[in-house]
């Protein structure tokens, strides 16, 4: 399987899977101008990791801010990963947030509420 | 009593990617404000500027990096923040935008958590190149219903502005 590992940039936050078997979306933020030509890469990735791989995998997301086309995106690789997890897969996923910002909190809960697979929220220490 | 608003930041140009992320830094750094304020504050100004780049009938920038123009300004009030962005848009557009903003205030918070989560799982809007979630995003996170201005001019285009009050310090979080 490939690996994968994107560096985080001012509007982009790394992406990067690691032996694991975490992938991971933090060290940043997302606010792309153009939010398809940052997520469909990353969307084909997990399509044919989750295809090619059949262990358990973690998937954290760790973002300082997302802008409403970036939630968007998130909601559609949410819901991949949640078809795999309905098929039998085996995922996790944890959403970790600071604390003092509520609407990050409230953004985890939201997406949280469309989902059956695990998925857990993490308040980062300070 | 009315304090003269002070002005916090003004662009008036085309929102690059790059003017969007050095505005963006300035507005994190203002001091005074609750970490879930500058947040508010960061994302409201976020997706003006980005409806800005992408919907201004102006667009400005050199040969090949052209974005729409406008204006972004941040002030401060009496302990309350109001951004104000215009650009130019034409007239079923301005009809358009604000039809949705007299729609938005008609709702309390739990109607927009509802809508934004049903606007979310929806196919884009036809003619939107974003989301369609941004409109819904600033009203849940302003402190007062959203307005706007719309001054129509002699070209036949209207110079829309949203107007976006925000509170400086965020309310105390509801335990849930």
């Amino acid at each position: 399987m490939n690996s994968l590992d994107i560096p985080a940039t001012d509007t982009t936050p790394r992406v990067h899977h690691n032996p694991s078997a975490r992938l991971l979306l933090r060290e940043g933020e997302s606010y792309p101008e153009d939010v398809v030509a940052f997520y469909a890469p990353v969307v084909a990735w997990l399509r044919a990791h989750l295809a090619a791989e059949p262990g358990p995998l973690t998937v954290q997301f760790a973002l300082r801010y997302l802008n409403t086309s970036s939630s968007k995106a998130l909601l559609d690789l949410l819901l991949l990963l949640d078809d795999h997890h309905r098929g039998g897969g085996t995922v996790n996923v944890e959403w970790l947030y600071d604390p003092s910002v509520e609407v990050m909190r409230e953004a985890g809960e939201e997406f949280g509420e469309d989902l059956s697979m695990p998925y857990r929220l993490v308040a980062l220490a300070n | 009593m009315s304090v003269p608003a002070s002005i916090l930041l003004r662009h008036n140009g085309p929102f690059t990617s790059e003017v969007i992320v050095a505005c963006g830094r300035e507005l994190r750094a203002l001091p005074d404000l609750s970490e879930d304020a500058r947040h508010r504050l960061f994302a409201t100004f976020v997706e003006l500027a980005q409806n800005i780049a992408r919907y201004s009938v102006e667009r400005a920038g050199p040969p090949g990096g052209e974005r729409g123009a406008g204006e972004v300004t941040v002030s401060a009030a009496e302990g309350r923040l109001l951004v104000a962005a215009s650009n130019l848009v034409s007239p079923a557009a301005a009809a358009a935008l604000a039809d949705q903003i007299a729609a938005l205030k008609e709702l309390d918070a739990a109607a927009l958590r509802v809508l934004h989560r049903d606007r979310r799982r929806a196919p884009p809007p036809p003619g939107s190149l974003g989301a369609g979630l941004g409109l819904i995003e600033m009203a849940r996170n302003a402190s007062a219903p959203l307005a706007h201005n719309a001054e129509p001019r002699a070209d036949g285009l209207i110079r829309f502005t949203f107007l976006v009050p925000l509170a400086s310090v965020s309310a105390v979080s509801k335990p849930t």
